[in-house]
């Protein structure tokens, strides 16, 4: 089940469940009970979920099982995985090999790269392009995707991006579609070369206002020891007003990816507070989440570069996967299905509406600028 | 889910078929809320016979229930031996499946099955049985009690008061065979007798499905929504309903109001027809398909495929029924504007309305404004009121443009009148009631997730009483100066006359 207009959805991956060369250079062991080793010391803390029965804890070193890892995803909707690259010595590992032979046109890897600390090499940004040539690529704009997380840390982002981009050149690559992490593009990381920008993680980026149980009158009680005051160590934003907050106003960002998640809690790695949660998440609102971001994409993104990002397909440890679980089943699994059809069907009827503002006969910022006025006017009291 | 299968010589081959959200691929059903589910045990039977043309007979899910066709045939395999027709129940009475013959379909019954109760086995075997003519026996299965059903189903039906509904239909139906021997003859009526615009919605479907899949020939309708009936050119006969049509408020569900309303109905035509539940049997949010589309399913149309859609080539040519433009010089550009609709969440936030009148009178354009508020007035509207759709046509004919909520006047403007609109949509969905796409058209798109949120008074949100998904004003004024000039040709108004 592909969407249609061109529309993708990929999903951000951990490929570290596998006993394979990734497993073992992150640590080796048990990389599942790594993940879901954590338990929750506050009361707001909701307990990870552990694998359902459909996939159950899967090892990618298996063919058989990243098979059906991939075959799950397909049928789901998603048109590929976003793989981390992992430094490991001087070089990248990815994970891509173990899923490689399930992927083909309609389903392909692209790659998360975290920058170093300081600035990147020459070195760095051909160890980099080895790790992830030579696999079924994630193409946008004709070229394979490739995020940068935390783009704020690159000392000069346009140096860097030229970097990337030889290093792509000399290892064959038919360019870069690079994606930053970033929420506007008032930064400048547009103007640096990247092609398009992606909403950052709820930690990132807290685009609402904490959740309102954070109020006076929760922290007079937990003063008086009547209240975990462990929840005013943590940022705890609710799921709905989370969601509208990514999508209110969009376009006014500039070129932004939306990234789609139905939760997310990353206390197990901040055990003594600090932690961002989302409350009252809703399969629901994350179904309409979905389908309004590729309606969004749809409309405003050229047919090339409709992606949309679901974060995440398998992250257990923030409580952000889409994956059956014990718990619930494949319910989000199958909302995810039916957001991915439900958005597709609207955007089919809509695209190629023509949109406000674009036409070129109407001068839609002497509108704005008038409507500022008169609503300015309304608000001086009288 | 619901599975179907098919029989033939004692072999059983099983079907899934899903509520589709969209893609409307093969094994996908439209969704429709305004379908009873005795229309999609028919369908289902439907698209299973279609897929083994030699089958001996076919075995339907209950569509309130969320089953397999795998599921269902392990419980056929169970028990005792399989007859047919029969009606096969949970442990206790509550009907799981319906075992349908062959020949109540080649004998052009199938419609009947649109009549069946889905949740009363006894009444639902009753009617089986005066169908085929043949004693309809209810076999158990081992299947735990389905009792006590949740309000709404997985599939999104709402039970309550519409569990009596549909019983009602089942038991009148059943009554209605024993005492005509013409009943094969006798028309079907949809019974969806308000609001405005759903009237509308069923008017325009009926006209786009065609002839030999219209499986009703007449529908009830409140008296006070009958111009509309006419108005959009509805096929059907009507049926008049001498009472008010169903508060909005929710404190009569739409599932007592059929029941209550049936003894308002002329005797004679109630003894004539058999009247068909269509007011909404799911929540119609869930569904991603426009009402017309919803309205099309439940009259007998399969709506099978994309293209079968009111957004598809076949509908889009019939579909506005008009082409209606002011005739009057084109400045000043006049606005027709209706900023309130079904219910209080509808309307267009009250200072943003100031805005955006008090914007397009700056502009030099003359606004009226249907039922319209004393601020707006203050800020410049005329106000104005339709009463009628004869009134309200010649209103919108006398404007250039016509701005709506989502509500009566922007369906009939859009899709009746074809005059040039711009749809206004915050706590609805606006692929269950906008138009579609064509010049002269425009909907600023809603920027917000959070519809359709079900929200009635208040935003569940924030509980404020305004909706924040409406597009602001700025882009609201864009739209109309945009559809004006496509319809009107040239441009209305030059770049920086707004400053």
């Amino acid at each position: 089940m592909i969407p249609p207009l061109s529309l993708r959805v990929l999903a951000f991956f951990d490929a570290r469940f596998q006993s394979g060369p990734l497993g073992q250079a992150v640590g080796g062991g048990d990389p599942w009970a790594r993940a879901l080793d954590a338990y929750p010391a506050r009361r707001h803390h909701s307990p990870l979920l552990q694998p359902g029965k459909a996939l159950g804890r899967y090892d990618l070193a298996d063919a058989a099982s990243a098979g059906r890892v991939v075959a799950v995803a397909r049928a789901t909707g998603i048109g590929g995985f976003v793989l981390d690259c992992h430094r490991v010595g001087d070089q990248y590992l990815t994970g891509a090999e173990c899923l490689d032979a399930w992927c083909d046109d309609d389903f392909g890897l692209a790659f998360r790269w975290t920058p170093p600390a300081g600035p990147a090499t020459a070195a760095d940004a051909a160890a980099l392009m080895a790790a992830i040539t030579g696999f079924s690529p994630l193409l946008a704009d004709g070229r394979q995707v490739l995020v940068v997380n935390e783009p704020y840390r690159l000392a000069d982002p346009a140096g860097t991006v030229a970097l990337l981009r030889r290093a792509a050149d000399a290892a064959g690559l038919d360019g870069l579609y690079l994606v930053a992490t970033a929420a506007e593009a008032r930064g400048g990381l547009l103007d640096a070369g990247f092609d398009a920008l992606l909403d950052p993680g709820p930690a990132q980026w807290r685009s609402c206002k904490p959740a309102e149980l954070l109020n006076g009158y929760t922290l007079l009680q937990a003063e008086a020891g009547q209240a975990d005051g462990g929840m005013f160590d943590d940022t705890i934003m609710t799921y709905a007003h989370f969601v509208n907050s990514r999508m209110v106003d969009r376009p006014s960002r500039g070129k932004v990816l939306p990234r789609v998640m139905l939760d997310y809690a990353d206390w197990p790695d901040h055990p003594q507070g600090g932690a961002t949660l989302l409350a009252s998440t809703s399969p629901t609102l994350y179904r309409r989440f979905l389908a309004g971001a590729l309606t969004y994409v749809a409309q405003h993104f050229p047919e090339t570069e409709r992606l949309v990002f679901i974060d995440s397909w398998n992250h257990w440890r923030q409580r952000s996967q889409i994956e059956p679980t014990t718990q619930f089943g494949s319910t989000v699994l199958d909302e995810t299905a039916n957001g991915i059809r439900q958005g597709g069907y609207v955007a089919l009827t809509r695209v190629g509406e023509p949109t406000p503002g674009r036409s070129p006969g109407v001068d839609h910022d002497a509108i704005a600028a008038l409507c500022r006025q008169i609503e300015e006017g309304l608000s001086v009291p009288a | 889910m619901l599975g179907g299968i098919a029989i033939t010589g004692g072999r059983l081959e099983a079907f899934d078929f899903r509520f589709s959200m969209g893609p409307l691929s093969p094994g996908e059903l439209l969704d429709s809320a305004t379908s009873p589910p005795g229309r999609y045990v028919w369908e289902v039977a439907r698209r299973t016979l279609a897929r083994v043309p030699q089958a001996d007979a076919v075995v339907v899910s209950n569509p309130l229930l969320a089953s397999r066709g795998a599921r269902l045939a392990d419980l056929l395999r169970g028990g005792d031996t399989l007859r047919c027709p029969a009606v096969l129940t949970d442990a206790e009475t509550f009907p799981v499946a319906y075992v349908l013959p062959r020949a109540l379909f080649d004998q052009g019954l199938g419609r009947f099955l649109c009549l069946l109760s889905a949740n009363r086995a006894a009444t639902d075997a009753q009617l089986l049985s005066q169908l085929t003519g043949q004693i309809v026996p209810r076999r158990q299965t081992p299947l735990k009690p389905l009792a006590p059903l949740p309000k709404t189903t997985a599939q999104g039906y709402i039970l309550g008061d519409n569990l009596a509904a549909w019983q009602a239909q089942c038991a009148d139906a059943v009554r209605l065979i024993r005492s005509r021997p013409d009943w094969r003859d006798l028309p079907f009526a949809a019974h969806h007798p308000n609001h405005a615009g759903d009237v509308l919605f069923f008017s325009l479907a009926s006209r786009l499905v065609p002839p030999q899949r219209l499986a009703f020939r007449a529908q009830v309708v409140c008296r006070a929504y009958l111009d509309i009936f006419r108005d959009c050119g509805n096929r059907l006969d009507p049926i008049v309903l001498d009472i008010p049509p169903v508060s909005r408020t929710g404190s009569v569900s739409d599932g007592r109001y059929y029941l209550d309303s049936l003894a308002h109905i002329d005797p004679q035509a109630r003894a004539g027809t058999f009247m068909v539940y269509c007011r909404f049997s799911k929540t119609y949010s869930r569904t991603p398909f426009n009402l017309v589309d919803q309205a099309r399913f439940a009259l007998g149309d399969p709506v099978a495929t994309l293209d079968d859609t009111l957004y598809g080539r076949a509908a889009a040519a019939q579909l506005p029924l008009g082409h209606s433009r002011c005739a009057r010089p084109p400045a000043p550009l006049r606005v027709l504007m209706q900023l309130s609709g079904g219910w209080p969440l509808k309307a267009y936030p009250a200072r943003q309305a100031r805005v955006l009148v008090q914007a397009l009178a700056r502009l030099g354009c003359a606004v009226t404004a249907l039922d319209a508020p004393a601020e707006l007035v203050a800020a410049g509207a005329i106000p104005a009121t339709a009463g009628s759709t004869d009134r309200l046509a010649a209103l919108i004919r006398d404007h250039h443009v016509v701005l709506s909520v989502d509500s009566f006047p922007l369906h009939f403007a859009s899709q009746v009148l074809g005059h040039p609109t711009v749809a206004v949509f915050g706590p609805t969905f606006p692929g269950n009631s906008d138009a579609p796409r064509r010049l002269g058209y425009r909907l600023p798109p809603p920027a917000l997730p959070c519809g359709p949120c079900g929200g009635y008074k208040a935003c569940p949100l924030d509980e404020g009483a305004e909706c924040h998904n409406h597009p602001p004003p700025a882009d609201l004024v864009a739209a109309i100066l945009e559809v004006a000039a496509e319809a009107y040709g040239g441009t209305v108004l030059q770049r920086g006359d707004a400053a």
